[in-house]
C-alpha cells in the first residue's frame, strides 16, 4: 500500500505538470521573455488599459491589434465582442472607453452627443452569402441579384431549380437540383443582419419591404417553414455546412476560414462580384465620406451599400469606432490617441483576410481623431 | 461523541451544537430564500410586458422587436412539443437500459455500465449540443426523417417534407438522450425497492424473467410514469441543445420535421441585446415566467408521485 501522503503528493505533482503543458500548448504561459517593448510612449502609459466593447464582426482585426500595440507600447486594449447595440450602450453609460459598431450612430443619437463623440469607419469587411448545394461544381460561384436573394428570403422563390436562378447561371442550368431552398439567418440581434436587409433593400426595394431592414427582424421565410436561425456567424455557418440545398449570409472572414461556397453578387451597375479585396475597396472609393471623425456619418452605411463602381462588392460594409472627443483622465486620452496613431501607421500593415484597410480618406480621419482628441 | 436526543429543544443543546446550528443556518437559508427571491424577481420584470399585451402575448407570435411587437405561442408550444418528444423518447430508451442493468446483468458488467450511466448523467449539456450539431442533426433527417416521411408519410405528424436536420424533432431526440442517464437512474432506484418477496412469488409460480419483469413493472408503473414527468420538467428547461438544433423559426406546426422555437432557445438568442428595445426583456422574463410555473407543477407532481408510491411499496 502506499503512503497516502506520497500519493497525495504524486497527484499533487501530476496536476502541476498537466497544466504547465496545457498552458504551454495553449500559450498561455511563455517562457521567453516578452519581447522587449519598443516604446515610442512615455513610461506613464504603459500598463494602462483601454476598455472596449461592440460589435464581434471586427473581433479578429481587432485582437491582432490589441496584440501588436501591446508589444509596441505596453497599453492593453481589453475589447468584449458583445454585438454593436450593447457596446453602444455601455460605451454611452460610460462603462467602457469606447465602441464598435456596424452601422454609425444613429442621427437623433449624433446630434444629442454632437462635437463629444467622433467615429471612424476603421475597419472593412463585407457580408458575403454563402450555400450548400451538392451539385453545383466548387470551382463555379453561383450568381445571384439582390432580387432573388430577396425572394428566397421571403419565401416566393421554393426551388433551386427556379427558373429566376437558372436565368443567371445558364452554365450549370441543367445541374441546379429541384430541391427546396433552407434560408438560413441570424437568431441573435446583429448588425449583419441589418447591413444584409439593408442590401436587399436598397437592390430590391419592390421585394423587399423597408418594414423589413434592422438587426432582428420578422424572416417571412420562416412563417413557411423553411427558414432556420443560428447563433452568431459560427451558428450560421454550421448551419450552412451541415445542411444540403441551404444558403445564408455571414462575414467574409468566416466564408473563408471555414471554407464555404460564396456566390458572386450583381452589384449596381449590372456585374457579378465577389469578395475581394479590390473590390471592397472600389465599393468605399465611391462614397461622400464626412470630411471629419466629428461628422454625421449616419448616412453612409446606406451609401457603402450597394454602392456604384463596375467593380464594387455590393454587400461592402465598414465597422466603425466611437469614442469620444474628451476623457476624463488625461493618460486614457493619451493613450487612445497613441492606438489610433498606431493603426493608422502600424496597424493597417498587418489586416487579417477577410478584411481590407480603408481608403487614405478614412486614415486621414483616424489620424485627425487622434490630433484633436483631448482630455477634460 | 455526541448525542442529541430529537427531543431536546434549541435551547438545551450544547453550546457547540447551537454554534454549529447558527453557523449552518444562512448558508440553508439562503438557498431556500433564493428560489422565493428568483420566482419574485422574474414575476416583477414580466408583469410590465404582461400588463402592456395582456394575454395576447401568449396567445399570438410575433418577435419583432423593432417594432415592439410580440407574442410567445410559438416558443411556448415549441417547448412542449419538443420536450415531450424528448421525455418519449427518454422513456423508450430508459425503460429498456433499466430493464437491462437490473434484470439481466450482474457482476462487473453491471457496475461497469452503471458508471458509466451515472457518468453520462454529468456530462455538460453543450457535449451534447455540439454533437448534435454537428452529427446528429444530418444524420436525424437522412435516417429518421426521410424514412419516417417515406413510408409513414400519411401521418400528419410526418406529413411535411424533411427540409433541414434542424427541427423539433432533432431538438427533441437529442434532448430526450441527454435526460436517459437521469430517467434511467430514477426508474432503476425504484425497481431496485421492490420488496424481494414479489420476485420470489414470482418465480415461486414459475413465472419466466420475461413474466417477472412484466408484474415488477406494472408494480412500478407509478414511479415509471413519475420519472418520466420529472424528465419532462428537465426537458422543458434545456437551454443549450434546443438553441442549437431546435432551428430558432417563428413557426409552429402538426408537423415534426419543421423548425420552430422553445422558450429557452428564445431566451439564449435574444436576451443579450433585450435591453437595447423597451419591452424585449420583459417579454422574455414573461416567457421564463410561463416555463418556470410549469416545470415546478410538473416536478411537484413527479416528486409527489414518487414518494406516494415509495410509501405504499414500502409499506
Amino acid at each position: 500500500m502506499v503512503n497516502p501522503k506520497v500519493r497525495k503528493a504524486t497527484i499533487i505533482a501530476v496536476v502541476l505538470v498537466l497544466a504547465i503543458v496545457v498552458l504551454r500548448l495553449t500559450g498561455v504561459l511563455t517562457l521567453e521573455p516578452v519581447v522587449d517593448v519598443k516604446t515610442t510612449t512615455s513610461p506613464t502609459l504603459r500598463g494602462l488599459t483601454l476598455n472596449g466593447a461592440g460589435a464581434t464582426f471586427p473581433y479578429p482585426q481587432i485582437v491582432e491589434w490589441v496584440r501588436g500595440f501591446y508589444n509596441r507600447s505596453g497599453i492593453s486594449i481589453n475589447y468584449q465582442p458583445v454585438g454593436s447595440g450593447a457596446g453602444l450602450s455601455q460605451f454611452l453609460q460610460n462603462v467602457t472607453d469606447f465602441a464598435c459598431s456596424d452601422p454609425p450612430l444613429k442621427r437623433g443619437d449624433w446630434e444629442k452627443y454632437r462635437g463629444t463623440v467622433m467615429q471612424v469607419p476603421w475597419v472593412v469587411g463585407a457580408v458575403v452569402i454563402v450555400y450548400n448545394i451538392p451539385e453545383v461544381p466548387a470551382n463555379y460561384n453561383l450568381r445571384l441579384t439582390g432580387e432573388v436573394i430577396a425572394k428566397i428570403y421571403r419565401g416566393d422563390i421554393r426551388f433551386w431549380d427556379d427558373e429566376e436562378i437558372k436565368k443567371l447561371n445558364t452554365e450549370i442550368a441543367d445541374r441546379l437540383p429541384h430541391k427546396e431552398i433552407v434560408a438560413v439567418y441570424r437568431s441573435d440581434s446583429s448588425g449583419t443582419t441589418e447591413v444584409f436587409t439593408t442590401f436587399l433593400y436598397k437592390s430590391a426595394p419592390n421585394v423587399w419591404d423597408s418594414k423589413l431592414v434592422g438587426k432582428n427582424i420578422e424572416w417571412p421565410v420562416s412563417k413557411v417553414g423553411r427558414g432556420v436561425g443560428g447563433q452568431g456567424n459560427q451558428g450560421v455557418t454550421q448551419v450552412v455546412q451541415t445542411t444540403p440545398y441551404s444558403i445564408g449570409y455571414v462575414e467574409w472572414s468566416f466564408a473563408i476560414t471555414n471554407k464555404l461556397q460564396v456566390a458572386a453578387v450583381k452589384n449596381r451597375e449590372g456585374n457579378y462580384v465577389l469578395p475581394s479585396e479590390n473590390a471592397l475597396k472600389e465599393a468605399l472609393r465611391n462614397i461622400n465620406l464626412p470630411k471629419s471623425p466629428l461628422d454625421d456619418f449616419s448616412r453612409t452605411l446606406e451609401e457603402t451599400i450597394y454602392a456604384g463602381g463596375p467593380n464594387s462588392y455590393p454587400i461592402t460594409s465598414p465597422s466603425y469606432i466611437i469614442l469620444w472627443r474628451s476623457y476624463q483622465s488625461n493618460n486614457k486620452a493619451l493613450a487612445m490617441s497613441e492606438f489610433l496613431k498606431w493603426v493608422a501607421t502600424e496597424g493597417y500593415k498587418n489586416v487579417v483576410p477577410g478584411y481590407v484597410a480603408p481608403p487614405s480618406e478614412v486614415i486621414n480621419l483616424l489620424l485627425k481623431a487622434a490630433e484633436i482628441l483631448i482630455s477634460k | 461523541m455526541i448525542r442529541i436526543k430529537s427531543n431536546q429543544s434549541f435551547f438545551t443543546v450544547s453550546r457547540h451544537d447551537r454554534n454549529l446550528f447558527l453557523l449552518l443556518l444562512p448558508t440553508a437559508v439562503v438557498v431556500v430564500g433564493l428560489l422565493l427571491i428568483t420566482f419574485l424577481l422574474i414575476s416583477s420584470r414580466a408583469s410590465e410586458a404582461v400588463k402592456t399585451y395582456g394575454l395576447s402575448l401568449y396567445v399570438t407570435s410575433a418577435w419583432d422587436p423593432e417594432r415592439e411587437r410580440y407574442g410567445l405561442f410559438v416558443p411556448l408550444a415549441g417547448t412542449l412539443v419538443t420536450s415531450a418528444i424528448a421525455a418519449l423518447t427518454a422513456l423508450l430508451l430508459s425503460l429498456s437500459l433499466s430493464i437491462v442493468v437490473s434484470e439481466f446483468l450482474r457482476g462487473a458488467v453491471r457496475n461497469f455500465l452503471s458508471t458509466i450511466i451515472e457518468f453520462m448523467s454529468g456530462l455538460p449539456t453543450v457535449i451534447y449540443a455540439l454533437w448534435g450539431v454537428q452529427y446528429a442533426a444530418p444524420v436525424i433527417r437522412d435516417y429518421v426523417m426521410l424514412p419516417l416521411h417515406k413510408y409513414l408519410g400519411f401521418i400528419p405528424l410526418f406529413a411535411c417534407e424533411p427540409l433541414s436536420g434542424y427541427s423539433v424533432l432533432s431538438a427533441g431526440l437529442v434532448i430526450g438522450i441527454s435526460i436517459v442517464p437521469y430517467v434511467t437512474s430514477l426508474i432503476c432506484e425504484s425497481y431496485m425497492l421492490v420488496p424481494t418477496a414479489y420476485r420470489e412469488a414470482c418465480l415461486g409460480i414459475g413465472a419466466t424473467r420475461y413474466e417477472t419483469t412484466k408484474i415488477l413493472l406494472g408494480l412500478c408503473r407509478p414511479a415509471v410514469i413519475a420519472a418520466v414527468v420529472l424528465g419532462l420538467a428537465r426537458a422543458m428547461g434545456e437551454t443549450t441543445i434546443a438553441a442549437a438544433l431546435v432551428g430558432n423559426s417563428m413557426t409552429i406546426s402538426y408537423c415534426v420535421f419543421m423548425p420552430s422555437y422553445t422558450v429557452s432557445a428564445l431566451i439564449a438568442a435574444q436576451y443579450g441585446n433585450a435591453q437595447l428595445y423597451m419591452y424585449a426583456e420583459s417579454v422574455l422574463y414573461s416567457a421564463a415566467l410561463a416555463i418556470l410555473i410549469l416545470a415546478l407543477v410538473l416536478s411537484l407532481t413527479g416528486l409527489t408521485l414518487l414518494s406516494k408510491w415509495r410509501s405504499k411499496v414500502l409499506a
